[in-house]
């Protein structure tokens, strides 16, 4: 009988275990979910937990991720109201907030991204042509209004997306943004003369500064050497005043100190490297001239 | 047949041994159906590394309070599927990103693979929109970029419930500021000195929409690996640099006169001054020795100073002459003319 009890045991236990499998099912938090019955959207399931079902055939339950999902746009060509063609691409945020009806009017994740890259294209051709090119390229920063283009395409795409598909908009981001190709060869023909003018501006202004450079250094070389003539000729003033206190004492005998000083001044200049001619009346030469008698005195 | 079954002893051998053979199979399946059972129970326990934490969803809802829901590094357990289910998210780690989105293709054979596809002929030196990747400037030049994003899973919560593809949604996030950034700045102010402003920028919006998106990721750095002008510019990129170059050094070299014509006309200066300083206290140490000299003279010569003046003369000449070279004496008799011819300098002395 004990071997018998076990073996029920086994048996319910795999019994439940199979019906568990049939009938149980669980949502993740990140889920959301949508109970079929015969194949008609029943109920939809938006909480995580543990759910029961009918087993199918009856009932089946599609478990969608509603976590947010980004999908880039393809790089399209559109124009602004100034005429000008721009290359774009948008990335688009989405998340599934109502399950039942994104069921009922898509269905897939694949087929979602399809609707709605449709959608985001209709209404960003439909903003970018009302705004001018500045608005979205400027070096003027009053000029650009690239937040309020993303929320112009935002706006209507999120509210059709979430009324139509019960999908939940978070973002539309511009993320790309291109020229058509044969702009891209005027561009760099445009951007080589720029290029030329600046580097032909960065030299005459490097040399026209350089020259400032010197000619203001010069003219503060010329200022300090004057500066300087001055204060030597203050100093030499005031030397030669200061001397003429001594020249006083020469008044006591004029024609003694001239003579001094014609003595100095001739042994001052007359040093080496000096020729002298002199005249044999010079004293003390004129001695050759006289006769011996004469130095006798007769 | 019992009295048959009875009277057969190897029918009874075989009975039992049959008997023992179920019995120790039977042992053996709860053996294994305990260790089974056991090893389910074990299957468990799970490890959180250093880098990672985990959250255990327990029938598809977070267990757990909002405090104690994050489980960090250690031995856990939790109940084995389908009951618990264990998700480790990497929040230790600081993950990175390469984007090359804006950056040209750089495979030739690629280009014409897909020029050939699309069944058309190919501008030289030109971009094509979707296979070369670039920044429209706001001043509409055209650069191209390569970049890494270092980021780091703050909150394994938020980041588990609403990120699907955190690879997408980044590149995604950065690409919209990239283009938001560069739309507003000309390549001027991007290239070659503002590239670290341009980063910062980008590094800063890219934060900010993160942070709004609530995903729990948190943009550590963004790191530009290389950003250049398109290759048929670059030549003229080049000789700008070059010509900012060739600006700095006639700058420098203008300063380096400059500081060398103005230190010059200092030393000048001071010489000058030295010069005059020297002059005025030698003219009048002069003039002060001169004027003693003659006080002293006249002290001891009074009145009669000529043979005073006589001999010093004399010592003078003699002096002079002593020093002298080459001294020449002629003689000239009154009122006569006589030519003298003298060579001079014969043999320059060095």
């Amino acid at each position: 009988m004990k071997k018998n009890y076990l073996t029920i045991f086994v048996g319910v236990f795999l019994a439940v275990l199979l019906t568990a499998y049939l009938i149980a099912f669980q949502v993740g938090v990140h889920e959301k979910c949508v109970l079929t019955t015969f194949g008609k959207p029943s109920k939809s399931i938006t909480k995580p937990g543990l759910y029961f079902k009918y087993p199918w055939p009856v009932q089946k339950a599609y478990i969608y991720d509603s976590r947010l999902i980004t999908d880039e746009s393809v790089f399209e060509e559109t124009y602004t109201c100034d005429g000008k063609n721009l290359i774009f691409s948008t990335c688009i945020g989405w998340r599934i907030d109502d399950p039942l009806l994104f069921m009922e009017s898509i269905g897939s994740i694949d087929d979602a991204k399809r609707n709605l890259e449709g959608l985001v294209r209709t209404y960003k051709n439909g903003v970018l042509g009302s705004h001018s090119f500045s608005n979205i390229i400027s070096t003027k920063k009053e000029d650009l209004m690239f937040e309020q283009i993303e929320r112009e395409i935002q706006t209507p795409v999120a509210q059709e997306a979430i009324q139509k598909y019960g999908i939940k908009v978070e973002f539309v981001y511009i993320t790309r943004i291109g020229l058509p190709e044969q702009t891209t060869v005027r561009v760099f023909e445009r951007m080589k003369k720029e290029r030329e003018q600046i580097a032909e501006k960065y030299r005459s202004e490097g040399e026209a500064k350089a020259s400032e450079i010197k000619a203001l250094a010069l003219s503060e070389h010329d200022q300090i050497l004057a500066k300087a003539d001055a204060e030597a000729k203050r100093i030499r003033a005031e030397g030669d005043a200061a001397a003429a206190q001594y020249y006083k004492q020469f008044d006591q005998n004029k024609e003694l100190a001239v003579f001094l000083k014609k003595l100095e001044t001739l042994e001052e200049t007359l040093k080496q490297k000096s020729t002298v001619i002199l005249n044999t009346k010079t004293p003390p030469f004129d001695l050759l001239n006289s006769k011996p008698e004469d130095k006798n005195g007769n | 047949m019992e009295t048959k079954h009875n009277a057969n002893p190897e029918f009874d051998y075989a009975h039992k041994s049959l008997v023992d053979a179920l019995r120790i199979s039977f042992r053996i399946l709860q053996i294994g159906m305990a260790l089974v059972a056991a090893g389910f129970l074990c299957s468990g326990i799970f490890v959180v590394k250093q880098h990672e934490s985990a959250l255990v969803l327990r029938f598809g809802k977070i267990a757990g309070s909002p405090a104690d829901r994050i489980l960090k590094a250690g031995l856990h357990w939790a109940w084995p599927y389908p009951v618990d289910k264990v998700v480790k998210i990497p929040t230790g780690r600081i993950l990175s990103i390469d984007i090359d989105d804006f950056w040209f293709a750089e495979d030739k054979d690629r280009r014409h693979d897909k020029d050939a596809e699309h069944g058309r002929k190919r501008e030289s030196n030109s971009l094509q929109p979707g296979l070369d990747g670039y920044i429209v400037c706001a001043d509409v030049n055209i650069i191209h970029a390569q970049c890494s994003l270092r980021y780091q899973i703050i909150d394994p919560y938020l980041y588990y419930v609403n990120v699907a593809d955190e690879r997408k949604l980044l590149k995604s996030v950065f690409a919209n500021s990239v283009i938001a950034v560069s739309g507003s700045s000309g390549v001027d102010a991007i290239l070659p000195a503002g590239i670290e402003q341009f980063r910062k920028s980008v590094e800063n919006r890219t934060r900010q929409l993160l942070s709004a998106i609530n995903c729990g990721i948190l943009l550590q750095r963004v790191d530009i690996r290389r950003i250049t002008p398109p290759q048929p510019v670059q030549k003229s990129f080049n000789s700008v640099i070059l010509a900012e170059q060739e600006h700095s050094q006639k700058i420098s070299e203008a300063k380096s006169f400059a500081s060398t014509k103005i230190n010059a006309a200092y030393g000048e200066s001071s010489k000058i001054l030295s010069e005059a300083n020297f002059y005025r206290t030698n003219v009048i140490e002069d003039a002060k020795a001169d004027a003693d000299y003659m006080t002293e003279i006249l002290s001891k010569y009074g009145k009669n100073t000529d043979m005073f003046a006589f001999v010093t003369y004399q010592n003078a000449v003699k002096n002079i002459l002593n020093r002298l070279d080459d001294k020449f004496l002629f003689s000239a008799e009154d009122g006569k003319r006589r030519e003298l011819r003298i060579l001079l300098n014969k043999s320059p002395k060095p």
